[in-house]
């Protein structure tokens, strides 16, 4: 199928994800609905893999484009950040570490714990 | 000369010419701090700022490439299908694991905010950070954030990652592939995916699997984790 019945595919179902989290006042955001339902009709294989896969492609290549309008938009609130650069970055840089190591050792325990399970 | 700008062609050209040029320079340098994303917000924002342009005149031009980053969000499902046997093989380890991580994440964020006394609309759009920008913005509008704050929270952050994530491994003794994969994807999104990918395919598959589970399990999180918060 051509990208652009692809696109409507997946607007079509964004725009359903809109209708549902506004009427029923979910704290999901809409884009976030939309991502479950394509999950679900892929897996129950209502749509095919085919179906969505080019315009998928071409959207994820160029993910991190769409984000400089976004990242302009820090502009309108440079004022917020004054001052604050260095804790902001200090919280973010040991957030970041608290995460990956929370993870990390977490899954890694699991996984480890499984294996041993399997020899028992 | 500002009033010829007044179009959405102007936002458009120079978001995809500023990107171009981060692109190039990220390929000459191949310095991951120099990332095209954080190449071209800059080089816009010095343009507007020298040249005295609006924010809301680039935005009309902005605004249009903003739209697709909806269907964007839509088509994460697409790497989350392809990698659903992965998923079910390790399944309450890998949820576990994000889920976790992503509760330890907000924990810290929320305790050093209040220890660096940041504003409170500060720490609200820093929640978000660590999951992929398109579901992190929406998910900071949700909580009562500022998108474009969180926006660059989330950039910081994957990069941060993407540098730090091989030395935290070694010190912390992480060797197992999943567990590597899982943790880039959860603490930095795409950016940690791209060093994921770089160490092997097996944490590349993982950490981008991580991207859309800890997305959606912040979006349920997060707004839990306000309600807490208000409560005292």
């Amino acid at each position: 199928m051509k990208a652009l019945k692809q696109l409507g595919i997946i607007i079509t179902i964004l725009l359903v994800g809109q209708i549902l989290q506004q009427h029923f006042n979910l704290p999901i955001p809409g884009t976030v609905m939309g991502m479950i339902i394509l999950l679900v009709l892929l897996l129950l294989k209502i749509l095919k893999l085919q179906w969505v896969e080019k315009i998928s492609s071409i959207l994820l290549e160029h993910l991190s484009f769409l984000f400089v309008p976004a990242g302009v938009g820090i502009l309108t609130s440079l004022d917020k950040f004054k001052g604050k650069v260095i804790p902001l970055f200090i919280v973010v840089m040991v957030s970041t570490i608290v995460v990956m190591v929370v993870t990390g050792v977490t899954v890694q325990l699991l996984v480890k714990n499984k294996k041993g399970e399997k020899i028992w | 000369m500002v009033e010829y700008l007044n179009t959405p062609l102007f936002g458009v050209a120079i978001s995809i010419a500023a990107f171009a040029l981060g692109q190039f320079i990220n390929k000459k340098f191949k310095i991951s701090i120099l990332n095209p994303l954080l190449i071209s917000i800059a080089a816009i924002i010095g343009f507007l700022i020298y040249f005295n342009i609006d924010y809301e005149i680039y935005n009309k031009g902005g605004s249009i490439i903003g739209f697709f980053l909806g269907p964007a969000t839509v088509v994460l499902a697409v790497p989350l299908y392809k990698q659903i046997k992965l998923l079910k093989q390790h399944a309450l380890p890998i949820i576990i694991g994000i889920f976790l991580g992503s509760i330890a994440g907000i924990a810290s964020i929320i305790i050093l905010s209040k220890l660096f006394n940041l504003d409170e609309i500060l720490m609200i759009s820093l929640i978000p950070k660590s999951t992929t920008a398109a579901i992190a913005m929406d998910i900071s509008k949700e909580i009562g954030g500022i998108p474009a704050l969180t926006m660059g929270f989330v950039v910081v952050t994957g990069i941060g990652g993407y540098i730090i994530g091989p030395f935290i491994f070694k010190l912390f003794k992480i060797e197992n592939e999943v567990a590597k994969g899982i943790s880039f994807g959860t603490a930095s999104h795409a950016m940690g995916t791209a060093k994921a990918m770089e160490i092997g395919e097996v944490e590349g598959a993982m950490s981008s699997l991580a991207i859309s589970v800890a997305g959606l399990i912040t979006v349920f999180l997060a707004p839990f984790v306000m309600r807490l918060l208000s409560m005292y």
